[in-house]
C-alpha cells in the first residue's frame, strides 16, 4: 500500500531520465531491422539446412521484436507515471499547504493532527478548521487512491514487459514492433470518485495529469460539467461542450412526442406525451436563454446544466470564480426557472456585481468580485398561470411545504463547498437567498459550507427558528424585508427572521449614505436587487466583506405585528 | 572448380552471417536493466519498484541471451556456407576423374 511518504519520495525527474533512455535503446535495437533482415537465409539456398536456417532465424528475430515491443510499453508507461508523480505531489504540496495553513500537519503515514490549535474558542473558528481538515482528509484520499490505481497499472506493463508478452503485432520489423507495444503502455485515467463530496471531486481532479485533465473535458464532459469541487473554468468547458448535445437530443425527443401525439387519435388524453412535450419545449427554451447569457457582455461561466428533471437546472456566474476574491450565490424561490427566469436573474447578478466591484475598489481590499444565479433545484412552481401561487398544498412540491428547499438545500450545500474546495486560496463566500430560496439556502447552511456570509431577503423563513442553526460566523447573519413585502411576514419555514435573534436587518428603504449618494427603496416582494436601491447596496457591501458599511433597519411593518412569535411556542 | 550459381549462394549465405554477428554486437552492451533499476528506485514502496526490478533482470537475460544466440546462429551459417562449398566441390572434383579414366 503506498503511503504519503511514499510519494514524497518518489523522483519523477529519474522517471524522465529513464523515459528518455528507454527511446535510446529502443532506437539502437530497431536500428538493427537491416541486419536482420539480411540474416535470414538467402535466396537460391534451398533444401533442409536452409530450412532449418530460416526457422532458427525467424525465432531470433521474434524475440527481438518482443523485446523491443516491451521496450516501448514500458517507456510510454514510464512518462505516464513520471506525468502522474509530477500531479500526485503537486496534489499532495497543495493539500500539505493547506493544512498548515489552518494549523494541521500530515504525516508520513497520511494522518492529519492538529499542531497549532487557535487560541480562540469561537464556535465559527472551529466549525472552519473542522471543515478544512475533512477536506484535507478528503483530498489525502483521492491522493493515495490515485497512486494505488497508477502503481497497479505500472506494475501490470512492467510484469508483462519481463514476460515478454507485450503484443508485437504481425509484421516483420523490429520498427513496426515498437509501434504495436508501445499501445500496450497506456496507462488508464481513474474515475471520478463515485458519489464523492466536493472535496473528494477536488482532490481527484488535483491528482489527474494536465493531459489526462484535457482528455477527460474532450471525452465525458457530462460528467465533468455538474461536479461540484471542479475548477469551474473546467465545468464552464464542459458545460458549453454539451450545449449542442443536448439540444439535438432534446429535438429528436421532441419528435418521437410530437410523432406519437400526431399518431394517436386521443392526443394526449390517455398518455402523458403531451406533458412530456411541453418539458422537452420548456428545456428547448432553457437553452436557448442560457446560450444567450452566456453571449452577453462581460465573462459568463456555466458552472451547472442538469436538464435530468422536470424543469431545468442551471448555474451561471458573472465573472470568474476560480479567480474572484469575493463570490456571491444568489438562489432564488418560487416560480423559478431558467428559461423563465435566468434572464431577469443574471441580470440581477451583473448590476449586483458592478456594485460590489465598485464597493470593493472604493472602500474595500479591491478584490475582485463574482455573482452567480444558481437555479440548481425544482423551485415550487405556481398553477393556473401563476393565479395560484401555492401550487397544490398537498402536494411536496408546494411551496407551503418545505421538502424542495431542504433537497435543493442539500445540493447548494455542496455548490458552496465546491467552490471553496475547487481552489487553493478560499474566496470570500457569501450567501444570498431570495424568497422560498431562502428557504432553500437557510437548509443549506445548516451544514458546513464555508459560507463567510448570509442575506436572505424577502424570506418566508430560514427553515430555523435560531440563528446558532445558520453556521456562518457570528453576526455575519442578515436579513432584509421591504415594505409590502407579505412573504417575508409568512413565518412558514421558522418563525419570521424579522424575530430571529442574532440576524442584523438591513435597509432596503431610501436612503442617502455618507458619500452623499442617494439610493432608493425596494418595496413588495420582488425588488431587493433593483439597480441602486439600498436593498442592493446592502448586499453589495455585505458581499465584499464591508458589513461596517452597511445601512441597518430592523424593516418592521404591520405585517410583522402579526408574525409575532409568542416566546416559548418555537 | 565448384560451379559459379553455387559460389554465389555460398557468399550470399556467408553474407548472412555477417549480418547476424554484427546484429548480435549490436545488441551488445544496451544497458536495458541499468535503466529498469532506475525506474525501480524511482519509485519506492510501491508495487511497481518490485516489478521494474524483476524487469531488469529479465531484460539483461534477454539481451545477453539473444546477443549469444544470434552470434551462435552467425558461425552456423558460416559453417552452412563451407560445408555447401566443399561439398560441391569434391562432388565436382568426382566428376573430372570418373571424366579422366573414361578417356
Amino acid at each position: 500500500m503506498v503511503s504519503v511518504a511514499d510519494i514524497r519520495a518518489w523522483r519523477p525527474d529519474e522517471l524522465d531520465g529513464a523515459f528518455d533512455a528507454l527511446a535510446a535503446r529502443r532506437d539502437r535495437l530497431i536500428g538493427l531491422d537491416d541486419e536482420l533482415a539480411a540474416a535470414r537465409a538467402p535466396h537460391g539456398w534451398t533444401g533442409a539446412a536452409a530450412t532449418a536456417a530460416i526457422a532458427a532465424h525467424d525465432a531470433l528475430a521474434e524475440r527481438a521484436r518482443r523485446l523491443v515491443a516491451g521496450i516501448s510499453a514500458v517507456r510510454r508507461a514510464t512518462g505516464e507515471i513520471s506525468d502522474a508523480v509530477l500531479a500526485l505531489q503537486r496534489a499532495l504540496g497543495e493539500a500539505e499547504h493547506l493544512a498548515r495553513a489552518y494549523g494541521f500537519a500530515v504525516s508520513g503515514s497520511g494522518t492529519v493532527s492538529d499542531v497549532h490549535p487557535p487560541s480562540s474558542a469561537d464556535e465559527a473558528v472551529q466549525r472552519e478548521r473542522a471543515r478544512v481538515r475533512a477536506e484535507v482528509v478528503d483530498r489525502l484520499e483521492q491522493i493515495l487512491r490515485r497512486a494505488s490505481d497508477v502503481d497497479a497499472d505500472f506494475a501490470a506493463v512492467l510484469g508483462r514487459a519481463a514476460r515478454g508478452e507485450i503484443d508485437d503485432g504481425t509484421g516483420p520489423s523490429l520498427a513496426g514492433a515498437s509501434a504495436t507495444g508501445e499501445g500496450a503502455g497506456d496507462l488508464s485515467t481513474i474515475g471520478p470518485p463515485p458519489d464523492g463530496t466536493a472535496a473528494d471531486n477536488a482532490g481527484w481532479w488535483a491528482v489527474l495529469s494536465d493531459e489526462e485533465r484535457r482528455a477527460l473535458i474532450d471525452r465525458d464532459p457530462t460528467v465533468l460539467g455538474h461536479l461540484d469541487g471542479l475548477p469551474a473554468a473546467v465545468r464552464d468547458e464542459a458545460n458549453r461542450a454539451r450545449l449542442a448535445g443536448e439540444r439535438a437530443a432534446l429535438l429528436a425527443e421532441r419528435n418521437r412526442l410530437q410523432a406519437d401525439l400526431d399518431d394517436n387519435w386521443f392526443g394526449g388524453t390517455f398518455t402523458n406525451a403531451d406533458a412530456a412535450l411541453d418539458q422537452v419545449n420548456a428545456k428547448l427554451a432553457a437553452l436557448d436563454r442560457i446560450e444567450t447569457t452566456l453571449s452577453q457582455p462581460g465573462e459568463r461561466q456555466l458552472l451547472l446544466l442538469d436538464l435530468a428533471g422536470e424543469r431545468a437546472e442551471a448555474a451561471v456566474a458573472v465573472g470568474n470564480v476560480d479567480t474572484a476574491d469575493h463570490v456571491a450565490v444568489f438562489t432564488p424561490g418560487l416560480g423559478s426557472t431558467v428559461d423563465g427566469s435566468l434572464k431577469d436573474y443574471d441580470r440581477d447578478m451583473e448590476q449586483l456585481q458592478r456594485q460590489a466591484q465598485y464597493e470593493s475598489k472604493r472602500y474595500g481590499d479591491g478584490g475582485s468580485v463574482a455573482t452567480v444565479t444558481w437555479i440548481g433545484y425544482q423551485a415550487p412552481q405556481p398553477a393556473l398561470g401563476g393565479w395560484n401561487p401555492f401550487g397544490n398544498p398537498l402536494s411536496s412540491d408546494s411551496v407551503v411545504h418545505d421538502d424542495l428547499a431542504r433537497a435543493g438545500g442539500s445540493d447548494l450545500a455542496e455548490f458552496y463547498r465546491g467552490i471553496d474546495a475547487s481552489r487553493t486560496t478560499d474566496p470570500h463566500l457569501t450567501a444570498l437567498g431570495h424568497s422560498y430560496g431562502s428557504t432553500t439556502t437557510g437548509f443549506a447552511l445548516q451544514e458546513q459550507t464555508g459560507v463567510d456570509d448570509a442575506v436572505f431577503f424577502g424570506s418566508p423563513g430560514l427553515g430555523t427558528s435560531h440563528v446558532e442553526d445558520i453556521q456562518v460566523p457570528q453576526g455575519h447573519t442578515y436579513r432584509i424585508e421591504a415594505r409590502n413585502d407579505v412573504v417575508a411576514d409568512a413565518g412558514q419555514f421558522g418563525i419570521d427572521p424579522t424575530y430571529v435573534d442574532g440576524v442584523t436587518g438591513l435597509s432596503a428603504r431610501e436612503e442617502t449614505l455618507p458619500d452623499g449618494r442617494r439610493l432608493a427603496e425596494s418595496t413588495g416582494h420582488s425588488a431587493y436587487l433593483a439597480q441602486d436601491s439600498t436593498s442592493q447596496y446592502n448586499i453589495s457591501v455585505v458581499a465584499v466583506g464591508l458589513p461596517d458599511r452597511r445601512v441597518e433597519d430592523d424593516g418592521r411593518g404591520l405585517g410583522d405585528v402579526t408574525s409575532w412569535p409568542v416566546p416559548g411556542t418555537y | 572448380m565448384a560451379r559459379p550459381g553455387f559460389t554465389a549462394t555460398a557468399d550470399r549465405i556467408r553474407a548472412a552471417a555477417g549480418q547476424a554477428a554484427a546484429a548480435a554486437e549490436g545488441a551488445g552492451g544496451l544497458g536495458l536493466g541499468a535503466v529498469a533499476t532506475t525506474i525501480s528506485q524511482s519509485l519506492r514502496g510501491t508495487r511497481s519498484a518490485a516489478a521494474a526490478a524483476e524487469l531488469a533482470a529479465a531484460w539483461d537475460t534477454a539481451v545477453s541471451t539473444w546477443s549469444a544466440d544470434v552470434a551462435a546462429h552467425a558461425q552456423r551459417l558460416t559453417d552452412s556456407a563451407g560445408t555447401y562449398q566443399t561439398n560441391d566441390t569434391e562432388a565436382a572434383n568426382r566428376f573430372r576423374t570418373g571424366l579422366h579414366r573414361a578417356r
